[in-house]
């Protein structure tokens, strides 16, 4: 009955999680087709593209009414292309729900195609498909790593609060916490790169090897470490003070309770308590951050990735805004939201499994 | 030998031979100097410790001028320089209003009817025909006629930008020192026209720039402003202009990604300090171009916008720039030349710059002509203010060998890159911004249109024709030619066996079928360096090669199907391929006539005009170029153009896509059986130039190729491409050694090019209304000029200009006539502007001397010289005047003395001694004539000398003061000879002045002898009383 009821209300949820995305995505269109961006994105690219052919043919010898009708004519077939032709929401919609339907076209930006690697026109589908690992393997990598460090040093440092490293720890999350990652990753090229020669400088091999991994994975493995350790060593460092600092703050709150003061009374290893006593109880919380900061990952980080010269979704998602790219932004949109959808589905069905207060 | 002495000979030979590889390199005779080159992607902020760490060699995109500033003075490093971009402030010129008046009226008259000042209309146009007159006006109308018309009224009263006058005045509040000094820290020259320094057209502008040479000035901005304003009712209070009761404002789009930021900041602040309320936008590439250039100007949504420009390699005839930047008909002034905004309008630069841009001059002179009128009027125009040309800075290796310094691209090939070598290394690291994008398309059609693959590709084929790196003029680089020409006005025969491509029937076909009977001028390329040479696959050049390029170019152009397909590039190709008449191939001399309707005073140029049509010396095997025309117009799988790539959303055909390979190599092999098909392409009046054997040895050959280096590109230069890794953004070339390759490794190495300057200025003082010359010392590439201005610092206006004269020295004189100097004011500065350019070299030299006016010397000689002589002649005639009274007082004296003597000689001697008396009256008589006459003689002789003295003092300062005026450049020796002279005559009045007193001497001593004389008469008498005495005493006492 209990697993019936449960049941129903993740159902429940799911549903309401989905009708959330479509919303996402219908307002997106609606912000972006609304407020003219895409048009007066696409009349600056037309406006550019007529520009510059206007000049070759000038230049060609071409002028008056000739050279006027000409203009004219590729004039109009760059608004029909561009869809300008129509209304806004004749341009957009469409494109919304073909993006809901998985259908996210063909990126109209050789620079979003630069980005992929791939050769113009790129699928949109195909763009977002090259460029997420790569911010998986630095970032989210990372963020596991530190997550990782985080549930197993944060509630020992809580139940010791106070002590050395526990002082240590809080310093450390402070200096980090104002250090900008790609600050730190600009010093760890020049020292690691340049200085040392023990990593690389330039980072565009990754994706020789993200790309060709399954060819031969072993030694495209290797490769991938190559280009990766020091990008996810900066990340890393980057973020665990925050991890641990965030970790210590919800294991405080429980350090303090009776029944931690209890164990400790009756002689159990420290180890026993953090991981048992501590870590048990906020198991939920925890839950809830180390998912979010994942899928969040999946963002990317512009800086960082420039810096890395590593163009991954933090770079996407910048050129497609600056740039206008509206097939690559609802991808784009319609992906990040779709893993949040998911990772808050997760969450849902953790906390019954985690938290034995929550029962329906 | 035993083993034991053979192994350090082996190894002495093997160290030996490592060393030397990269010399033996440089050596080799045929193909570059060193074995390899790898491009790699380093984006321009990690460029510097890439080099200073010696990950690369040298870095292709350029330096931004801080980073640069770093590595001066690094003995690792050497910066090269080329300037190739260029910053400029636009201004909105748009009216407020546009009204249409009903009758025809000149500006004046206009004006009064608006009561406006004639300033206020920015532009008038009268129709005689309609009996209208349409006005644009810069304030909005304070009366308006009933019948006129508005035509079109703007949200705001006035633009200040609007007047002409102000937009001039801009200029002055533009610090162009502190821009390229500072901001650009030395890497930038000043900038006032649209041609920068480094255009070689710039030396026959030089002196409009000297002219409006705009020191930074606000004060005079501010003057002019105040006065345009105040005319057309601005008010000024509190420092702020009001129109209507209301502040002017300008909205600044000022650019945040570079130094312009700071330009435009500091522009801002200045217009503030004019009195202006000053918007400013800092907005980005993306946010900035939608506001100006894709909004009508009257809509005021900017007011400025600090514009910056890339500049590609240099022309020696250029007039692009200037169309491009001043002209509306090109459509890059405000407006853009689109129909529905409000358009900035000057007939006249429009007629010029067509003139010169679309080839309708007849002449040098009259290209010239036009393009300095069009200058001018641009510069006083004022839409754009220049502001600066900017260096690109090529930071290398400081043991980087073989450069050549591009004035235009820098160390961007051709020129660069086939001679580069580093001793004791054989592989050079190239790093770039990019090696590839999605928009780095190789194909030879439609691609090429980023500089990450123009530069790498210029290493693997060798251009026919490619512009001068020192002065853009085009000239020989794989094939050699000549031109004849009838143009501009005659016709040269087309031979009967001259052919054209028949791009309907697929089909090479004799010209003169297609009424293709005349031409203006022929080009007669010679390519034996190509023909019989190999393609980096191995196979052989053939004419067919050459005709398949040929061919695709043709069909892209004028096939009916194709050309709609491309019809981006057909459009841009065909008015200049329509210019092309016929080609006759010379199978035996292997060489190739290009007809053409075209003509250029420059006959490089006609020659690189001929190349439009050979595809300049992209060449690339037969079946390659049926392979690409089949994917893009049988399969149409693929794109030549990005047009068709974006409508049709299909990849634009690259050679070296990875992802494209599989369908070349399938293409290929289906080719192999397809010869039939392509056989026209190399059939010319009845020879086939590619028979079926060598196309398919050739298709053989190319696959071969792709299996090994998985690309496309098989070209016929120094460089073959071995390996393009999009991904991991690396290109890796290899040298191409083929001992039929033509050029050898330093064929290329043109250094650095002998920089024009001028070593001295000699400047004189000079004299107001006297001729003065002006020494110039000048180092640089013959054949050298100078040309020169001399320029009222006070109120601008140029006194002179001209050229100076080669001397045999090698000097050049500047000669000032006397009417020249005579417009110069005395004890003046002015200021000499000397420019010094080279034929040879773009950049001319420009050095400001002041020029140093002194007294107006033969003026003032003669003043000096009438007054010497005015003071002389009355000192003479005061001396002669005294000597007349000295003379009548001595005679009268004498007189006196006579009388009185002869009284006192009467009255003593009595009855006594009359017959003495009577012999003393005698000798005293005798004695008095002798003394008048010895001082009559003396008094002639006395004055003849001194007149004789004078005279020649009068004459000597005469000659002296002519020696003077004639020879002025020894103005000093002259003065001093003056001086001489003055002295003598100073000395000659001095010998006067003691010759008086010798003759008042003279005077006394004839007074103390007369005084004698009468003592001795005296005593005579007295002796003569006592001998009467003593002889009556006798006489008594003898017994008479």
């Amino acid at each position: 009955m209990r697993a019936g009821r449960l049941a129903v209300v993740l159902a429940r949820r799911a549903v309401f999680l989905g009708i959330s995305l479509v919303i996402v995505v219908l307002l997106t269109a609606v912000i972006i087709g609304a407020t003219g961006y895409d048009k007066q994105i696409w009349e600056a690219v037309i406006n550019a593209q007529l520009r510059a052919y206007q000049m070759r043919l000038q230049r060609a010898g071409y002028a008056g009414v000739e050279l006027n009708k000409i203009l004219q004519e590729y004039k109009e077939r760059l608004i029909k292309l561009y869809g300008l032709d129509k209304p806004w929401w004749e341009r957009v919609f469409p494109l919304a729900i073909r993006t809901l339907m998985l259908d996210l076209g063909v990126t109209l930006k050789r620079e979003i195609a630069t980005i992929a690697g791939l050769q113009y026109p790129a699928p949109v589908g195909a763009v977002i498909l090259a460029v997420l690992p790569r911010t998986i393997v630095m970032l989210t990598v990372a963020e596991l790593i530190c997550a990782a460090i985080a549930l197993a040093l944060a509630p020992l440092i809580a139940y010791k609060r106070g002590s050395l490293l526990d002082k240590a720890v809080l310093g450390y999350a402070a200096l980090f916490h104002a250090v900008p990652v790609w600050w730190l990753a600009m010093v760890a090229i020049y020292v690691f790169g340049f200085q040392l020669g023990i990593a690389p400088t330039d980072y565009r091999g990754v994706i020789d090897a993200i790309n060709n991994f399954w060819r031969n994975p072993p030694v495209e493995l290797v490769k991938l470490l190559y280009y990766a350790y020091l990008p996810i060593l900066v990340v890393t460092i980057a973020l665990l003070g925050s991890w641990l600092y965030s970790i210590r703050a919800m294991a405080i709150r429980v350090v303090s309770e009776d029944y931690v003061t209890t164990a400790k009374a009756k002689g159990l290893p420290d180890r026993l308590i953090a991981r048992r006593y501590i870590l048990r109880v906020i198991a939920a919380p925890v839950a809830t951050y180390v998912i979010l900061a994942l899928a969040g990952s999946l963002g990317g980080y512009i800086i960082t990735e420039a810096v890395f010269d590593w163009p991954g979704m933090g770079t996407l998602y910048y050129v497609s805004i600056i740039l206008g790219d509206v097939p690559t932004l609802f991808g784009l949109i319609y992906v990040t939201t779709l893993v949040y959808v998911i990772a808050r589905f997760i969450l849902e069905v953790l906390q019954v499994i985690l938290d034995p207060r929550i029962s329906y | 030998m035993t083993r034991r002495t053979l192994l350090p000979i082996l190894a002495i030979l093997l160290a030996a031979a490592v060393l030397a590889t990269p010399l033996a390199a440089a050596q080799t005779e045929h193909g570059p100097a060193t074995d390899k080159i790898i491009f790699i992607r380093v984006p321009r902020d990690k460029a510097v410790e890439a080099l200073l760490t010696g990950k690369i060699d040298v870095y292709l995109f350029g330096l931004r001028p801080a980073q640069a500033a770093q590595l001066i003075g690094n003995p690792k490093v050497k910066l090269y320089t080329a300037p190739s971009g260029i910053v400029d402030i636009i201004l909105n010129p748009a009216p407020v209003e546009i009204v249409e008046l009903k009758g025809v009226y000149n500006k004046t008259e206009a004006a009064k009817l608006l009561g406006l000042p004639p300033v206020a209309i920015s532009y008038i146009k009268a129709n005689k025909t309609k009996g209208t007159t349409y006005l644009e006006l810069c304030v909005k109308a304070k009366t308006l006629p009933p019948d006129a018309k508005v035509i079109r009224e703007a949200k705001i009263d006035i633009n200040p930008f609007c007047f002409r006058q102000i937009r001039f005045a801009m200029n002055y509040l533009i610090d162009r020192s502190y821009i390229v000094n500072q901001i650009y820290r030395g890497f930038a020259y000043p900038m006032y026209i649209p041609y920068s320094p480094a255009d070689p057209i710039y030396v026959y502008l030089v002196d409009i720039v000297a002219r409006y040479k705009f020191g930074y000035n606000p004060q005079l901005a501010q003057k002019i402003v105040s006065r345009i304003l105040t005319e057309v009712g601005a008010v000024k209070k509190n420092g702020i202009w009001y129109y209507n009761g209301k502040p002017i404002t300008i909205i600044g789009i000022i650019r945040v990604e570079d130094e312009r930021r700071i330009i435009g900041d500091m522009f801002a602040h200045a217009l503030e300090s004019l009195g202006f309320q000053v918007t400013p936008l800092h907005l980005t590439f993306g946010e900035a171009i939608p506001k100006v250039y894709f909004t009508d100007p009257m809509d005021f949504q900017w007011s400025f916008y600090t514009e910056g420009w890339g500049k590609g390699g240099i022309s020696k005839w250029d007039p692009w720039t200037l169309t491009q930047f001043a002209a509306p008909w090109f459509g890059w002034m405000p407006g853009w030349g689109e129909p529905s905004y409000w358009n900035y309008k000057n007939e006249t630069i429009d007629k010029l710059t067509k003139a010169a841009a679309l080839g309708k001059f007849k002449s040098k002179e009259e290209f010239i002509k036009d393009i300095r009128e069009a200058t001018l009027l641009a510069l006083q125009e004022s839409v754009r203010i220049w502001v600066a040309t900017v260096d690109t800075i090529y930071p290398a290796n400081a043991k980087l060998q073989g450069i050549t310094l591009d004035l235009g691209a820098g160390l961007r090939p051709p020129y660069n890159g086939r001679s580069w070598y580093i001793p004791g290394k054989d592989t050079i690291v190239v790093g770039h911004n990019w090696v590839w994008t999605s928009a780095t398309i190789w194909n030879p059609i439609g691609g090429f249109q980023d500089v990450y693959s123009v530069d790498p590709a210029l290493l693997t084929y060798d251009p026919l024709i490619w512009n001068n790196p020192f002065n853009g003029e085009p000239m020989p680089f794989r094939a050699t030619y000549t031109v004849k020409t009838a143009g501009p006005n005659g016709y040269l025969p087309v031979p009967k066996d001259a052919v054209w491509w028949d791009a309907v029937h697929d089909r090479w076909v004799p010209a003169y079928e297609l009424g293709r009977t005349k031409a203006k001028s022929v080009v007669i390329f010679d390519f034996s360096k190509i023909i019989g040479t190999k393609f980096h696959d191995g196979s052989t050049i053939t004419w067919g090669d050459i005709l398949a390029a040929i061919v695709e170019n043709l069909e892209v152009t004028y096939d009916p199907v194709k050309s709609k397909l491309e019809s981006a590039i057909a459009s841009s190709n065909k008015p200049i391929l329509d210019k092309i008449v016929a080609i006759r191939i010379l199978p035996d001399q292997k060489k190739i006539e290009v007809y053409l309707n075209y003509w250029h005073f420059d006959p490089n140029y006609i020659a690189d005009y001929a190349v439009n049509v050979l595809g300049n010396g992209m060449y690339l095997p037969a079946p390659i170029w049926a392979m690409m025309d089949y994917l893009a117009f049988t399969a149409k799988k693929y794109a030549y153009g990005e047009t068709r790539s974006e409508a049709q959303k299909i990849p634009q055909l690259s050679l070296v896509e990875p992802e494209q390979i599989p369908d070349f190599k399938k293409t290929l092999e289906k080719l192999m059986d397809m010869y039939n098909e392509y056989k026209n392409w190399f059939v010319v009046n009845g020879v086939n130039y590619l028979p079926e054997s060598t196309w398919k040895d050739e298709i053989e050959k190319a696959l071969k190729w792709i299996d090994e280096y998985n690309n496309a590109w098989i070209s016929d230069g120094p460089y073959k491409l071995v390996l393009f890794d999009k991904n991991a953004q690396k290109l890796v070339l290899e040298a191409f050694r083929d001992p039929t390759y033509p050029f050898g490794p330093m064929k290329w190495a043109l250094g650095k090019p002998i920089m024009t300057k001028i070593v001295r200025v000699l400047t004189p003082v000079v004299s107001p209304g006297e001729p003065a010359k002006v020494t110039v010392e000048v180092k640089g590439e013959p054949p050298l000029h100078v040309i020169y201005l001399i320029r009222d610092p006070t109120t601008g206006r140029i006194i002179a200009q001209g050229k100076a004269k080669p001397t045999p020295a090698g000097t050049f004189v500047i000669n000032l006539p006397a009417n020249v100097t005579s417009r110069m004011a005395e004890y003046s500065a002015y200021e000499l502007i000397v420019i010094a350019y080279s034929d040879k070299v773009a950049l001319p030299d420009e050095k400001d001397v002041t020029l140093q006016t002194g007294a107006a010397i033969a003026k003032r000689l003669g003043e000096l010289q009438k007054a010497i002589t005015k003071q002389v002649e009355q000192r003479l005639s005061q001396v002669q005047k005294r000597l007349q009274e000295i003379q009548k007082g001595f005679e009268q004296r004498l007189s006196q003395l006579q009388q009185q003597l002869q009284a006192q000689l009467e009255q003593r001697l009595g009855k006594l001694g009359k017959e003495l008396a009577s012999t003393l009256r005698e000798l005293l008589t005798s004695m008095t004539k002798q003394v008048t006459q010895a001082y009559t003689e003396s008094t002639q002789t006395l004055l003849s000398q001194l007149r004789q003295v004078i005279t020649q003092s009068t004459q000597s300062t005469a000659q002296s003061i002519t020696s003077l005026a004639s020879e002025v450049k020894s103005v000093k020796s002259s003065v001093d000879t003056l001086t001489a002279s003055i002295t003598s005559i100073t000395g000659s009045l001095r010998s006067i002045k003691s010759d008086i007193s010798q003759l008042r001497s003279e005077l006394n001593s004839i007074k103390s002898s007369v005084g004698t004389a009468v003592a001795l008469s005296g005593v005579a008498a007295g002796a003569a009383v006592i001998a009467l005495i003593l002889a009556g005493i006798a006489a008594f006492r003898r017994p008479s």
